[in-house]
């Protein structure tokens, strides 16, 4: 795949991008509402924000919004946050920001990073633009830490013994794993951390191994990334990487349930992840959202904060005024008014609750930031720098490179009620199958050449004698050269009839685990838009406790052969609940793609995971 | 008759006044006109130092006008025929004029509007380290050039708490602040009493500079007192703003102190106005005014009708030595 072509993928993949896995109560897809009222006759000051402090800054704005500070020059200003993930962010300003379908264009934009800011003014360079990106304060802080299980970090001295990178790398390749620590019982270290296509740790965690395996703290560069020896130290600790994706939730989430059951240990021994979700995991919150009438349980097993010794990167949360040309003085100095505002120590104040470092040096970082919830306030003591934008864009092409491989097992359902609209007020428009079959081709895009790729279908009455449940079309082998043969076979399918979800499962996960590769991330990828449906309601839930059963023995154990399963509900009459319980007996994530509208989404938010 | 003869005199000497003053009047708009400031039909146009947008802002009034975008020495030759006046340092007057073709005077030296000595803040723990591997009695400019980019465990073998690299804070070196900044490092260097170019050890103050990246934020004090020691371990800046810093409730928590090592510099912020002007007395009202005094000590200036650059590299020795320096 040439550099220009990576690049466009990534691109697009950014664009198509929304955190959409349901382990994920706060949507990083667009959400503008939030009971801030009409703006009337006000100058509004729209707002692009990243979804951690949607509730924040929307808490703040209605605040500011008619308060005295809100004026300028004698007009009242209007604050309108909307929440955005910052790779989707950022894509959108690089390309064409469509109003109608993401909302209006921001006068302000806080991604998490200062990082998608340098990204941004470097992809519009490449397209010959000027930057929007200016200078920018911080709105709040939280660095990137190794969060680890506590009794992990104390068998490898922390804290008296200062933790690094390059433990990380000597870990993941370690074939003792944790049996060098005397504590077989953990069997391998795994690594969970996220795509930094998508996600601000995923972005620095990547920046951080870089920088190390580099020996700088800054002034990294384009021939640091192509160095062999440099090359081989990130694809030494991708190698331990149980799976990507795009947000870290999905990872909390899953050591958090398994902490009940007892086998967090085994789960992940390290994930990079915000000190601020260290503390809302310590504090029995893993995802940071209260529900309502949700108690916060704390986890048995508590995480501890790891600040590597080399060097690590601050989620800065920039203020950013843009310099674009739909930004007008009057509404730069709106903005400014409101940062003013949020930037008083009594609403620098409340990001503390949050778990974020106040912007504001006036303002004390005190309590939830404290050691008892498995943090240093005290900490890092390295930083890295951000990287000039072209290396940064590198940085994000070579990753595909670098990212431990896939073998994943896409099962397709065409069950007859696939041919259903999918938006059912019009009936001549495409089939839910025509949108999963589009969403589905294009997402393949995003697998690397060495990745496996294999594609199952399955409805009942398949087959010369039609009594089958499913059938291979393609052997799960190197995508490379049958990207296009792939995106054929898809193509070609038309619905058919009944859905034997469960039978499928259990044999899509015995194919994957016949042939186990402890090298890549070993998955199945299922679409499917209905329940159970093979003929027989009386064993469904029979069949289901014995495909857990299965999936969990597979999943749990020192000599585990993790095969991850991550469904996409797709359509409102698919079982999510079911689905969700089975993604979770492999530690895995669930996707809601109850809309059709959003499998293009869905499937790349899905295929990031690898 | 006398008073008839007197009052004849008086009307011609009024008349004559008011045509005395018309002329000059004319002349003087007409040379704007020429260069084209005049915005509106009175107005005088400022521009600012990028450092010093907000005290612009506070002076800012219906006879300022004050340019949206800032300016700093590279743009300044260019700009001067389209303003008034420039609020900026002592030294970039020189500056500019060393870096303009053939040396021609583009800027006069100006009025001091205010003044600072260049501090070091530091989180304490850091200096102690410092002074300690410099064999010092206290924290020196020369200590902090042979410092920088150094990793910490060669500095502080015995505190394996000090991770990372020592990194000094001097700000952009292409700007004007950001090589007066470096001033008192390099003069560390020197060779020489009066140095030259040749007698400053550019490459050591270059490494200074690249001990750190440039901060997107611009604001090393911010990024020290938030970040902490992991941003910065030490950040040459204005006394005032080093102070305001150190007395922050982050730069108490992180045991930030405020330093001046000798031998003290210190530098002034000025009023200048194109060669062959002077700056206009309402500009000078203008940040005379308590908003704009106030605006100045929050960017870390003493207000000051007196005062001068000291313990620097002559101008022309800072435009060569930014060229030498800028990564």
């Amino acid at each position: 795949m040439t550099l220009r072509r990576l690049t466009t993928a990534v691109l697009v993949a950014l664009l198509a991008a929304t955190a959409c896995s349901s382990t994920s109560k706060s949507s990083d897809s667009a959400k503008t509402d939030s009971g801030l009222g009409d703006p009337g006759d006000c100058m509004t000051v729209d707002m692009t924000v990243s979804p951690e402090k949607f509730d924040l800054m929307t808490t703040l704005a209605k605040q500011f919004n008619g308060s005295k500070p809100a004026t300028v020059d004698g007009r009242c200003i209007f604050v309108r946050p909307q929440s955005k993930a910052s790779g989707t962010a950022t894509a959108l300003l690089a390309t064409n920001w469509d109003d109608s379908s993401e909302g209006p264009r921001p006068v302000v934009w806080s991604p998490a990073s200062t990082s998608w800011g340098a990204i941004l003014n470097q992809r519009l360079a490449d397209q010959g633009k000027q930057a929007l990106v200016g200078s920018a304060k911080p709105f709040m802080l939280t660095p990137l830490t190794i969060a680890m299980p506590q009794p992990m970090a104390s068998a490898l001295g922390y804290p008296d013994k200062p933790i690094g990178w390059s433990d990380i790398l000597r870990l993941a390749t370690d074939k003792r794993g944790w049996a060098a620590f005397g504590h077989p019982e953990w069997g391998p270290f795994r690594l969970g951390k996220t795509n930094p296509n998508f996600s601000t740790s995923g972005l620095s965690e990547l920046i951080s191994q870089t920088y190390a395996a580099a020996g700088k703290s800054s002034g990294l560069t384009a021939e640091d990334i192509d160095n062999s020896k440099n090359n081989a130290f990130a694809k030494g600790v991708e190698s331990a990487v149980v799976h990507y994706g795009d947000t870290t939730l999905t990872f909390l989430n899953n050591w958090f349930r398994t902490d009940r059951q007892g086998t967090s240990l085994q789960y992940a021994s390290a994930v990079a992840v915000e000190e601020k979700s260290v503390i809302d995991y310590n504090q029995g919150n893993p995802d940071g959202v209260l529900s309502p009438g949700e108690r916060p349980r704390k986890p048995r097993i508590p995480l501890v904060a790891v600040y590597p010794k080399e060097g690590t990167l601050f989620s800065d949360n920039p203020f950013i005024v843009l310099d674009a040309p739909w930004v007008d003085a009057k509404e730069r100095q709106a903005a400014a008014a409101f940062q003013a505002f949020v930037q008083r120590p009594v609403n620098q104040r409340k990001v503390l609750r949050f778990g974020f470092r106040p912007g504001n040096p006036d303002v004390a970082v005190g309590s939830p930031i404290v050691t008892s919830n498995g943090v240093d306030p005290k900490q890092p003591q390295a930083l890295y720098e951000v990287p000039k934008p072209a290396v940064l864009v590198k940085l994000l092409n070579k990753w595909q490179t670098q990212r431990k491989s896939a073998r994943v097992l896409l099962v397709l359902d065409v069950s007859g009620s696939m041919k259903d609209p999918a938006d059912t007020g019009n009936q001549d428009g495409p089939t839910k199958l025509d949108l999963a079959k589009k969403a589905a081709i294009e997402a393949l895009d995003q697998f690397k050449p060495e990745d496996a790729v294999g594609l199952r279908i399955f409805t009942t009455g398949l087959g010369p004698d039609q009594d089958q449940d499913f059938l291979d079309l393609l052997p799960v082998t190197a995508i490379g050269p049958r990207r296009e043969a792939l995106a054929s076979r898809i193509r070609d399918q038309f619905p058919l009839n009944a859905t034997p979800l469960y039978s499928v499962i259990q044999s899509s996960y015995e194919k994957v685990q016949a042939d186990y590769d402890p090298t890549r991330i070993n998955a199945v990828v299922l679409l499917t838009d209905g329940m159970n449906d093979d003929g027989n309601r009386e064993d469904d839930d029979q069949q289901l406790q014995k495909l857990l059963a299965a999936l969990r023995r597979g999943s749990e154990g020192e000599g585990a052969k993790p095969i991850r399963i991550f469904p996409i509900a797709y359509g409102r009459d698919a079982d999510l609940g079911t689905l969700r319980t089975i993604a979770e007996a492999t530690n895995s994530a669930v996707y809601d793609a109850s809309d059709p509208a959003t499998i293009n989404k869905i499937f790349t938010a899905v295929v990031s995971n690898f | 008759m006398k008073r008839v003869l007197a009052l004849v005199a008086a009307v011609a000497m009024v008349a004559g006044a008011f045509v005395v003053r018309s002329k000059l009047i004319d002349s003087t708009d007409g040379s704007r006109q020429r260069r084209g400031t005049r915005a509106t039909g009175t107005s005088l146009t400022v521009a600012c130092a990028p450092e010093l947008t907000e005290v612009c802002d506070a002076a800012r009034g219906s006879d300022i006008r004050v340019l949206p975008n800032s300016l700093d020495v590279d743009d300044a030759a260019d700009s001067a025929p389209s303003i008034d006046a420039w609020l900026t340092y002592g030294p970039a007057p020189a500056i500019v004029n060393a870096d303009a073709a053939d040396q021609q005077k583009v800027f006069e030296a100006g009025t001091v509007v205010a003044s600072a000595r260049l501090a070091v803040v530091a989180p304490d723990d850091r200096v102690a380290a410092l002074v300690k591997h410099c064999r010092a009695a206290k924290l020196t400019w020369s200590c902090l050039v042979r410092s920088a980019g150094l990793s910490w465990s060669a500095v502080a073998p015995d505190n394996p708490r000090l991770q990372g690299t020592v990194k000094v804070g001097v700000g952009d070196p292409a700007s004007a602040l950001g090589a007066i900044l470096s001033g008192p490092l390099a003069l560390a260097t020197a060779t020489q009493r009066d140095p030259g170019i040749d007698d400053i050890d550019a490459k050591s103050v270059a490494r200074v500079v690249a001990s750190v990246d440039q901060k997107p934020s611009g604001d090393e004090l911010t990024d020290l007192t938030i970040q902490g020691p992991a941003a910065f371990s030490a950040v040459v800046a204005p006394e005032g703003s080093a102070r305001r810093a150190a007395a922050s409730t982050r730069g108490q928590g992180l045991g930030l102190v405020v330093i001046y090592p000798e031998p003290v510099a210190t530098t002034v912020v000025v009023l200048t106005a194109p060669s062959g002007h002077k700056v206009p007395q309402a500009v000078l009202n203008a940040f005379d005014q308590p908003a704009a005094r106030s605006a100045l000590a929050s960017a870390g200036w003493a207000s000051a009708t007196r005062g001068t650059t000291s313990g620097l590299p002559a101008p022309d020795v800072l435009s060569a030595l930014r060229t030498e320096i800028a990564p």
